[in-house]
């Protein structure tokens, strides 16, 4: 603690942000999104995919809103915190713009071009989705300290190495991280329940 | 009104379970702070759910403050 005792004020303000997190429902959305986009495209449905975080999305919000408020209560942040989110917000879209512009760039050159040719026995392109999911989960995990958010990082990666070695399908890739986030999730949403009963 | 200085407003529900008191408790606590002009109370319904949000006010912000400047040089003239 330093004179003012404002490291103590941030270790609140921090534990009480966490606590929008500790329901598990972002994760099992999150681990949703990943395994139907992985079985809609590996069923050649890639077209359903594009639609499913845009659909969840609302649901995660009214969930959110009907499921976890009434249980841990409700608050609202100062506007230092909701400015230091959006940029964290706007941050990863930007990067998720990066990563798409580099996947589109890899696609088209890396898979035909000479100057980024890979060895001919590795279909690297296929584990690439996969692997530039990773990223914005890394960055989640470091930004809003969700650690288990590298673990679905790490699950995405190890889950691009088959893919590759084995030429799969590049859907195969994100069906252990959704089956992964579910399960964690429902985990934390079941301790949840049980932590904070309704009207407890 | 360490949680309510370093959020913009909370509910009767957020506080009881990141403090872990209980409803009465909590309940004679805002009371008094209400009381002394320092929280401002706003009592409302969610649907059929009511509602009652704690926000401080200016006057309970440089209430905080001094107290934490108060117990910080009290706390520093102690022996190590």
């Amino acid at each position: 603690m330093n004179a003012e005792g404002t490291s103590d004020l941030e270790q609140i303000e921090r534990k009480a942000y966490q606590t929008i997190w500790d329901d598990g429902l972002i994760d099992i959305f999150v681990g949703l999104a990943l395994f139907l986009i992985g079985v809609f495209w590996v069923s050649q449905g890639s077209a359903y995919s594009t639609f499913v975080a845009p659909v969840l999305v609302p649901f995660w919000v009214v969930a959110r809103k009907r499921f976890s408020e009434p249980r841990t209560g409700v608050v609202h942040f100062s506007r230092e915190r909701l400015a230091k989110e959006n940029k964290k917000l706007r941050l990863l879209f930007l990067f998720g713009v990066f990563t798409f512009m580099i996947g589109v760039f890899w696609f088209f050159f890396g898979s035909h071009g000479e100057s980024l040719s890979t060895p001919r026995d590795l279909n690297i392109v296929a584990g690439l989705p996969a692997a530039l999911l990773a990223v914005p989960a890394i960055i989640v995990a470091l930004a809003y300290g969700l650690g288990r958010f590298l673990a679905y990082a790490v699950m995405l990666l190890v889950s691009a190495l088959p893919v590759i070695y084995l030429d799969l399908h590049p859907g195969w890739a994100f069906i252990p991280g959704g089956l992964l986030g579910i399960g964690v999730g429902s985990t934390l949403l079941f301790r949840f329940v049980r932590k904070h009963p309704l009207g407890g | 009104m360490s949680y309510l200085f370093v959020v913009d407003s909370a509910d009767f529900v957020f506080l009881k379970n990141q403090t872990n008191l209980t409803a009465g408790n909590i309940s004679s606590h805002m009371t008094k702070l209400e009381d002394a002009g320092y929280v401002k109370v706003t009592k409302s319904f969610v649907g059929k759910r009511p509602q009652t949000m704690f926000r401080l006010t200016a006057k309970g912000r440089k209430a905080f403050e001094n107290y934490r400047k108060s117990l910080n040089s009290a706390l520093s003239c102690l022996p190590e």
